[in-house]
């Protein structure tokens, strides 16, 4: 006897991820990467144009740019700490202690890097 | 049922035999603060429409059998109650699996991904004569959160890259695999590392995250999956080694 199954495959679209909250804050983590790209193409024209970077940098649009892409890293920082937990097992108060740790290492290597850009 | 109250849930309908596609259709149903969905699921194929088709066992949140999307969100029907959703809800069968038949959906690429990862003590050769296999409570904890998937599969209904890829052996399967290659009474890490390392194995992964979310045992599969590339990478890193030592070795002999 023939089967009357006919399975219904229900098609994902590319805008999967416009449904769901935590599917669009997922989009909104991994698109950081754009902004990295943008600072690593900055730091190439540093390397071997110094002379270009220092003009191109006073650009107000490049303010902006470089603003959003703090933000942009900030962010990713932030989910990637929140994250971390997960690729470790380790009993919950050793995570939370190397989270913590992360954060102080974090904000004092870039207060260094502030303090030694600024002398 | 002393304190019923009425409520609209559109449910998705398909009968393959009649449709060419699902549809939505809207139910009432009575309710008060102790009805789940599995609970109105009942009711309305007892007294409104007998050829309403879904799956559901234990009504206790254990055999994993009653996973539906309920407004989008994957969900155990016996666990989630009708008293949260107010203003009515949708039903749909779980994402990211064909419909067989209403909210009847084919789990049986699920199933076979599970038993690729081989979920169960490998090499052991400890006989009941030796007595006891015994395992520190240390021991325990580094897998019993992974144990406590019931393979529910709503891990899959919420993992945009098994919807996008259907071959990635997905969450749960995973999950499982990783709670054996943890059991200090297992040998067979390295037998699932082979299937695991595959391209559809753990590196299909993106880490939405969302699996975990949606987990009603918290057995936190995106947190297997993580751990899993960590040994999928070790285990890359130490192949690479072997193999170069395994060739010095070779024309050491050679000359």
């Amino acid at each position: 006897m023939a089967t009357k199954r006919k399975p219904y495959v229900r098609e994902v679209g590319c805008c999967w991820w416009k449904s769901n909250p935590y599917y669009r804050f997922y989009m909104l983590r991994e698109s950081c990467s754009v902004f990295t790209v943008w600072v690593s193409l900055l730091l190439l024209l540093f390397l071997f144009s110094p002379s270009s970077f220092a003009a191109l940098i006073r650009h107000p649009v490049i303010c902006l740019l470089n603003f959003a892409a703090l933000l942009a890293s900030l962010l990713h920082t932030k989910t990637w700490y929140d994250l971390t937990p997960k690729a470790l097992n380790l009993p919950e108060d050793k995570l939370a202690a190397i989270v913590k740790w992360l954060w102080v290492v974090t904000i004092a290597f870039s207060a260094l890097a502030l303090l030694l850009s600024l002398l | 049922m002393a304190d019923e109250k009425k409520l609209l849930l559109k449910i998705q309908r398909y009968n393959p035999e009649r449709d060419s596609a699902p549809y939505f259709a809207p139910y009432e149903i009575l309710w008060d603060d102790q009805t789940s969905f599995l609970d109105a699921l009942q009711y309305l194929k007892d007294n409104v429409c007998p050829d309403l088709s879904f799956r559901s066992s234990c009504r206790m949140a254990i055999c994993g059998s009653c996973g539906v999307m309920i407004d989008g969100v994957p969900k155990l029907a016996c666990k989630t109650f009708v008293r949260n959703y107010p203003h009515g809800a949708t039903v749909e069968p779980l994402a990211n699996f064909p419909v067989e038949r209403d909210l009847v959906v084919d789990l049986s690429h699920f199933l076979e991904y599970i038993e690729a990862l081989k979920p169960y003590v490998i090499g052991n050769t400890r006989s009941p004569a030796d007595g006891p296999n015994t395992q520190t409570p240390a021991q325990l904890a580094r897998y019993h959160k992974f144990s406590m998937c019931i393979n529910c599969g709503l891990c899959y209904a919420a993992c945009p890259q098994f919807g996008l890829n259907p071959a990635f052996l997905g969450p749960a399967a995973i999950t499982l695999g990783h709670r054996y290659n943890l059991d200090s009474r297992d040998y067979g890490k390295n037998e699932r590392l082979r299937t695991m390392n595959t391209e559809n194995g753990v590196w299909s992964c993106t880490f939405v995250g969302y699996c975990s979310e949606v987990c009603p045992k918290h057995a936190d599969p995106a947190a297997a999956l993580q751990q899993c590339k960590a040994d999928s990478a070790l285990n890359f890193v130490a192949s690479v080694l072997k193999c170069k030592k395994n060739k010095e070795v070779s024309h050491g002999d050679k000359t």
